[in-house]
């Protein structure tokens, strides 16, 4: 059997395959890339580079990666009409997926910042003047409110980012990898089609379908294994700070790990053509009726 | 996969067979609509091959020929129409209400305005507004031949132990309901 090395990173468990197993040099690096993209980007760490931009509002300077998510946040954006926006946080915070995993609602829902309170200028990134904290009442400000700035949160697409950065590192040390597995999301490489099981979003027994994928990557997402509450998930429309209802899981099968993780998110906020039209992807998502929805050219087969 | 311009033939084959479907819709509701039955659409169709014409699995449902090529639909006086569709489902009354314009024949603007909060009959809605392609079938991952699972059961630690320490609290005394 190939080597398969395992480890624990983002709060999940990976997966490297390769041809040459990773000596204690290699997965040193391979933890390294993992663990610097971690302390760069959780929001659930006080010590990375996007808790220093909440508290400060910057002008800061991020490792070379940032200017290409941040590109594809821009399409995500346009193409979701705002709904996909990654300054989110506080968001996500107000329903209780905050840095302390509270998974309590801590008020109302909150809508993200606008996209463009984000400013780059290559890899330095500020955010403009402090959003206005959570107000009471006729939109005053309660007594123990004060003004915030915009949370940053690539969670959209950083899990996918990270697969990628771990599949170069690994072709870099020669490891001849054939697969980086981070909890679901993958990026396969090498002459043979790699089968992959698209697991029920409702019974992780059971698969709905199955994809092969040939030097490409596959993302999933789901809301049905993730949620603390009746309709509280991490899926949030940006607009209006609620969870989405309509669409219950998403995959997307894209040359890179990170547009995969992108598309998958998508998806619960656009319909599949509209998506297409714009990248070379392929797509398969549930709706909340139990419905599949699937991309006519997908290389795979959808139970039925 | 690049966009590419629809065939005009096929253009005009879905426009003709929309108009069919949706007038049927708009003037044939009060029949559709027995007090006390539901709407035959709560029922899927039998899976079939996936497909663009958002009203095939409607036409299939109701018995409505695809429209041929070149057929002529002379009765439809141009304009605006609106209707609305009350149905029961489950014991709950809902409403869909229907708008259409129509030029020359031709479906040019359609609206579905939802108007219900039950869930069961909103995922109905949502079923038939995107006429999905078909059922989820589930079969078991052990049986396959597969390398990988592509899935979001995996959540991370951090999540789960607030799960549990959340399902630990809501077992005590001042345990606080989750307002959504």
């Amino acid at each position: 059997m190939l080597p398969q090395w395992r480890f624990e990173a983002l709060g999940a468990t990976w997966q490297i395959d390769s041809h040459l197993a990773p000596d204690a040099a290699a997965r040193d690096r391979l933890l390294g890339v993992a663990k610097r993209f971690d302390q760069t980007y959780s929001r659930f760490r006080s010590d990375s580079l996007v808790s220093e931009l909440a508290r400060t509002g910057g002008p800061l300077r991020f490792p070379a990666d940032l200017p290409r998510m941040l590109d594809l946040y821009d399409l995500l954006v346009d193409v979701t009409n705002g709904a996909v926006n990654p300054l989110l946080g506080h968001s996500l915070n107000a329903l209780g997926y905050d840095a302390e995993y509270s998974l309590r609602r801590q008020g109302p829902d909150r809508p993200a910042p606008p996209w463009s309170s984000l400013i780059r200028d290559g890899t330095v990134v500020r955010v403009r003047a402090p959003i206005p904290a959570l107000t009471g009442a006729g939109g005053h400000s309660t007594a123990d409110s004060h003004d915030e700035f915009p949370i940053l949160d690539i969670g959209a697409l950083g899990k996918g980012a990270l697969v990628d950065h771990l599949m170069t590192t690994a072709i870099d040390l020669g490891l001849d990898p054939w697969c980086v597995d981070g909890s679901g999301d993958l990026v396969v490489r090498g002459p043979d089609p790699v089968r992959v099981a698209l697991e029920h979003p409702a019974d992780p027994s059971q698969a709905i379908g199955i994809v092969e994928l040939e030097n490409e990557a596959i993302a999933a997402s789901g809301i049905s294994r993730r949620q603390w509450g009746a309709g509280l998930h991490h899926v949030l429309d940006a607009r209006t700070g609620m969870p989405t209802t309509d669409i219950v899981a998403t995959w997307a099968i894209a040359p890179q790990a990170m547009l995969a993780d992108a598309l998958s998110t998508a998806l619960f906020f656009v319909h599949p053509e509209a998506l297409a039209e714009r990248c070379d992807a392929q797509f398969v998502r549930i709706t909340s009726a139990g419905r599949i929805q699937y991309s006519p050219d997908l290389r795979g087969d959808i139970f039925r | 996969m690049p966009a590419s311009e629809p065939h005009p033939a096929r253009t005009h084959l879905t426009r003709a067979g929309l108009a069919v479907v949706v007038v049927g819709l708009v003037f044939g509701v009060n029949h559709l609509q027995r007090p006390g039955e539901p709407l035959s659409f709560a029922t899927p169709p039998p899976p079939q091959e996936p497909v663009n014409d958002a009203y095939a699995a409607y036409r299939a449902q109701h018995n409505i020929a695809p429209a041929e090529e070149g057929a002529h639909y002379e009765a439809y006086v141009d304009g605006t129409y609106t209707a609305t569709g009350p149905y029961v489902v489950a014991g709950v009354s809902n409403e869909i209400e229907v708008t259409v314009t129509i030029e020359n024949n031709v479906v040019t603007h359609l609206e579905v305005v939802e108007a219900t909060d039950h869930a069961t009959s909103r995922s109905y809605q949502v079923r038939f507004a995107a006429a999905i392609e078909s059922e989820v079938v589930g079969r078991s991952v052990n049986e396959l031949d597969v390398h990988r699972v592509a899935g979001a059961s995996v959540t991370s630690k951090g999540f789960r132990r607030a799960m549990d320490a959340i399902r630990e609290h809501s077992r005590t005394e001042d345990a606080a309901p989750v307002e959504v």
